[in-house]
């Protein structure tokens, strides 16, 4: 009989379940303010690759005139990122180029700051090992390119495109100076990833791709040492919007 | 005895009102009540000190040295937590392209994390790299619909884990987005990709149903919501059943706090998100009741759209 009870009890106390009663949810904002205080033992871990990364990432490589950007549909950051590639890919290739494009998330921070630029700069601008290529391609496939780039709000393009977006749409396209043609073939310049079709540009993967061995973020590593030699600054050329949105 | 935060404490005060203090003192004793924090992080993306001055309006802000700070303050004024990270940790300063993640690896490993998933950027050095460095973990890496076995990662990442925490049974499963198209194939290798609503309905149904779990945590790295039809947290929600919260990544989507959305069922399922690069910390108290199946005096429905 006691043995019974003890069962039941057992039993019964073994069919209880945790409900899920209540919560409350509240996320919390880590800033300057936070009262927490420092985690010293973890700072104290961190120094020697501190250090080991600072000695390589605080050379000072160039300087800007002002704070660049980036913006979508189009912004300063975007046009002086895209005019670079563009430049070196005509060197490289020894060809003309129409036009460069590069995505807009492969860009990496919101801006590059007023004053000195590090090479740490250049690495969170650019983390990615992506390589400068350059395509040929027909204007339908300019044409869906820039559908994409409408799709997305908006990339980095260099001089020599421009285009209206319209309901995420893109219309109206010039490359240098002239409406596009879609049988003609156009040459351009761009990152690895989007050729290998990175960001849904997957109309880029059944071209060649002609190969110039640069990597993007050395090309504009390059760019900035070359103008602090000659003490110029980086600096958006002022040519204006490339990408426009239609009012609705 | 540790101190509940306040809304919590006026949370079970609430449900005693509507029931009637009295009721209770006559017949039952204190209700047998246990409080769980989820702390969580999303998109650290390597930003192991807070944002330099030059930064702009981001000065200052974020970094995982701070978070480390805050979260080892909140452990230490609950009785229960878990520590969880929707992936992305890598990936956005130098310190990835000097390490290939093994700073920020054994900085999370010291952070006491007790789960995470796996994000895009994590392939980002390739996936041996990442097979190498997930060795400076101590916690489990869980995904549930990333197939590795044809890969290095093969037996270094579960499908889902269950951890009991203060006598609560916690399932956690993981969500991680399509690569192909995202990530350049030569650094995912073989790894294939299964349709995370499918994934999602088994292993959750699995983690209540089977393994009885008193709650199932989802980790996902697919984004917040998108204006397209693609899969998203709010996707797997609305076509749940067994998930209870879904802890996410990948949009750098800024929750002031969790939103609940219904299920196929109609019930919530809680949705968090906090932004990217340690900016944010996610932070849900859930209180649980035991008792008997079906009575439970201190719970309250959860609204929905909240």
């Amino acid at each position: 009989m006691l043995t019974f009870l003890a069962l039941v009890l057992l039993g019964s106390s073994c069919s209880k379940v945790q409900h899920l009663a209540f919560y409350e949810s509240s996320n919390i904002v880590i800033s300057q303010d936070a009262i927490f205080g420092k985690d010293s033992a973890m700072l104290a871990f961190i120094e020697p690759f501190r250090m080991e990364m600072e000695a390589q990432m605080n050379e000072v490589i160039g300087h800007t005139t002002n704070e660049l950007l980036r913006k979508q549909p189009d912004g300063p950051l975007n046009r002086v990122v895209a005019d670079i590639i563009h430049d070196y890919a005509e060197s490289a290739v020894e060809k003309d180029i129409d036009f460069a494009v590069q995505n807009y998330f492969g860009l990496r921070v919101n801006s590059l700051p007023e004053g000195p630029l590090t090479l740490g700069h250049l690495y969170e601008l650019m983390p990615f090992e992506n390589y400068l290529v350059v395509l040929e391609v027909s204007g339908h496939v300019v044409q869906e390119l820039c559908d994409l780039i409408a799709s997305f709000d908006g990339w980095p393009i260099s001089h020599g495109l421009s285009f209206r977006i319209k309901n995420g749409n893109a219309h109206s396209i010039m490359i240098r100076g002239r409406e596009i043609d879609p049988n003609k073939t156009y040459r351009i310049a761009t990152n690895d990833y989007l050729a290998n079709g990175g960001d849904n540009a997957l109309f880029f993967r059944d071209y060649p791709q002609i190969s110039t061995g640069l990597l993007i973020r050395d090309v504009m590593i390059d760019h900035i040492r070359t103008l602090s030699l000659k003490n110029e600054y980086l600096m958006d050329l002022g040519r204006g919007n490339r990408i426009h949105i239609d009012a609705p | 005895m540790k101190r509940r935060s306040f809304l919590i404490t006026t949370g079970i005060a609430a449900a005693y009102g509507i029931l009637g203090g009295a009721e209770w003192g006559s017949f039952f004793s204190k209700p047998d009540l246990t409080q769980l924090t989820l702390l969580h992080t999303n998109d650290l993306h390597s930003r192991i000190h807070p944002f330099s001055e030059d930064a702009g309006e981001r000065a200052g802000l974020g970094g995982i040295t701070r978070l480390s700070a805050v979260v080892k303050n909140i452990r230490s004024s609950v009785d229960h937590s878990l520590l969880l990270d929707c992936g992305d940790v890598l990936q956005g300063t130098p310190y990835f392209n000097l390490f290939d993640g093994k700073l920020e690896f054994q900085l999370m490993s010291k952070m006491g994390y007790d789960a995470g998933t796996i994000g895009n950027h994590e392939f980002d050095a390739g996936i041996e790299m990442l097979a190498k460095n997930f060795d400076y973990l101590n916690f489990p890496i869980i995904s549930s619909n990333y197939d590795f076995s044809d890969t290095p990662l093969k037996g270094k990442v579960l499908p889902y884990q269950i951890q009991n925490k203060g006598g609560i049974k916690v399932g956690i499963f993981g969500l991680g987005i399509e690569l192909f198209g995202l990530v350049p194939e030569q650094l995912f290798g073989n790894t294939v990709y299964k349709d995370p609503i499918l994934v999602s309905q088994e292993v959750s149904t699995f983690l209540k149903n089977e393994a009885n779990c008193d709650l199932v945590i989802c980790l996902s790295h697919l984004g917040y919501e998108y204006e397209s039809s693609k899969v998203s947290d709010r996707v797997i929600a609305a076509e749940s059943e067994n998930i209870d919260v879904i802890l996410g990544g990948h949009t750098h989507t800024f929750l002031e706090g969790a939103v609940t959305i219904a299920n196929k069922k109609g019930e919530a399922v809680l949705i968090n998100q906090a932004g990217r690069s340690g900016k944010m910390l996610g932070r849900i108290d859930l209180l649980f009741e035991k008792n008997k199946k079906g009575k439970c005096v201190s719970c309250i429905n959860i609204p929905i759209g909240s």
